[in-house]
């Protein structure tokens, strides 16, 4: 089981780009530079600053399906009770991951205000959790496999033309020529292996 | 003029990555916001008049993603929730397709991600 620790790395990271970055206009080389170790927060500094009720969740190093659940759920009870209105869901979808929609306004005023409240309850109850689980159940890369060979046939199977061994580009060139096609072998795909959205990669 | 958009990256291996969306199916105005992620390096780079897009070796990525959508039918806009996932979302559909069509980019290091909006 991945550590909860290292999965939170990721989102203790956020303030830091929040403080540091500064996006730039055109086009861009890789960063290839390794990420400083010196940089890193540690696990335990991401667990101490999380709220209570996600850190109840976290302090044992993993998270379970019910604890992810019951983060979601706290969120939408959150959101509700300040007045967000929830349209569809939560579903269960591929990945185990939970997906719903809420109603944002009818201006760009209402959605703005109705994401921020979103968002704090998001961050009270839910969004290191949600890093944690996600790490829980990232897919092994032999699971990557055989979904990429299935999405393979799939597309294939559509009539559209696949290299032997196709990059990350290839799937990239497939999805924007032959859109429809290419997600609902996605779809599929991902349903079948229980990965969020996937893609090829 | 249609209104360029580019995303870059790079902060020591963390990638910031922003994007935009319209979809064929939800017509007018979509908006969408990616947060960080950290991983390998990561470029990006797309426009309004179908831009290039690239793509490094990032499948270590983590980031969170979310995006909303002005409801055709005049209800007003739909918000997803924020997923947490790896770079796979960058070239499905519901992303790299989208992101192609968008018009203006609208930079914020807020603490919510950056944010494209498009159609207002």
């Amino acid at each position: 089981m991945r550590s909860v620790g290292a999965a939170l790395l990721f989102g203790a990271l956020l303030p830091m780009l929040a403080s540091c970055g500064t996006p730039t206009a055109g086009k861009s080389s890789p960063a290839l530079t390794p990420f400083s170790d010196s940089m890193r927060p540690s696990s335990s500094s991401a667990i101490a600053g999380a709220p209570a009720f996600q850190k109840a969740i976290l302090q044992d190093g993993t998270v379970t399906f019910d604890e992810y659940q019951r983060a979601v759920f706290a969120t939408i009870q959150c959101a509700k009770d300040h007045g967000v209105k929830i349209l569809t869901g939560p579903t269960l979808g591929p990945g185990k991951k939970y997906v719903y929609t809420m109603g944002g306004g009818t201006t760009t005023a209402d959605l703005g205000a109705t994401q921020a409240q979103y968002v704090n309850c998001l961050n009270q109850y839910e969004n290191l959790v949600d890093i944690a689980w996600t790490n829980e159940t990232r897919p092994t890369q032999d699971q990557v496999n055989k979904a990429r060979a299935a999405l393979i046939t799939c597309l294939q199977q559509a009539g559209l033309t696949v290299p032997d061994s196709p990059a990350p580009s290839d799937f990239l060139a497939i999805s924007r020529a032959h859109v429809t096609e290419f997600d609902t072998c996605s779809q599929a795909v991902s349903k079948q292996f229980d990965i969020f959205q996937f893609n090829g990669q | 003029m249609r209104k360029k958009l580019s995303i870059i990256v790079a902060l020591a291996a963390v990638a910031v990555i922003a994007a935009a969306t319209v979809s064929s199916a939800f017509a007018d105005s979509v908006s969408l916001s990616v947060d960080s992620c950290l991983g390998g390096g990561y470029s990006y780079y797309a426009n309004a008049d179908g831009g290039t897009y690239e793509l490094y070796n990032n499948s270590g990525c983590l980031r969170a993603l979310q995006y909303s959508f002005n409801s055709p039918d005049g209800t007003g806009w739909v918000i997803y929730n924020w997923q947490q996932a790896f770079s796979n979302l960058d070239d499905h559909q519901s992303f790299s397709t989208q992101v192609a069509s968008c018009h203006e980019l609208v930079y914020g290091f807020d603490g919510s991600g950056e944010k494209c909006t498009v159609g207002n």
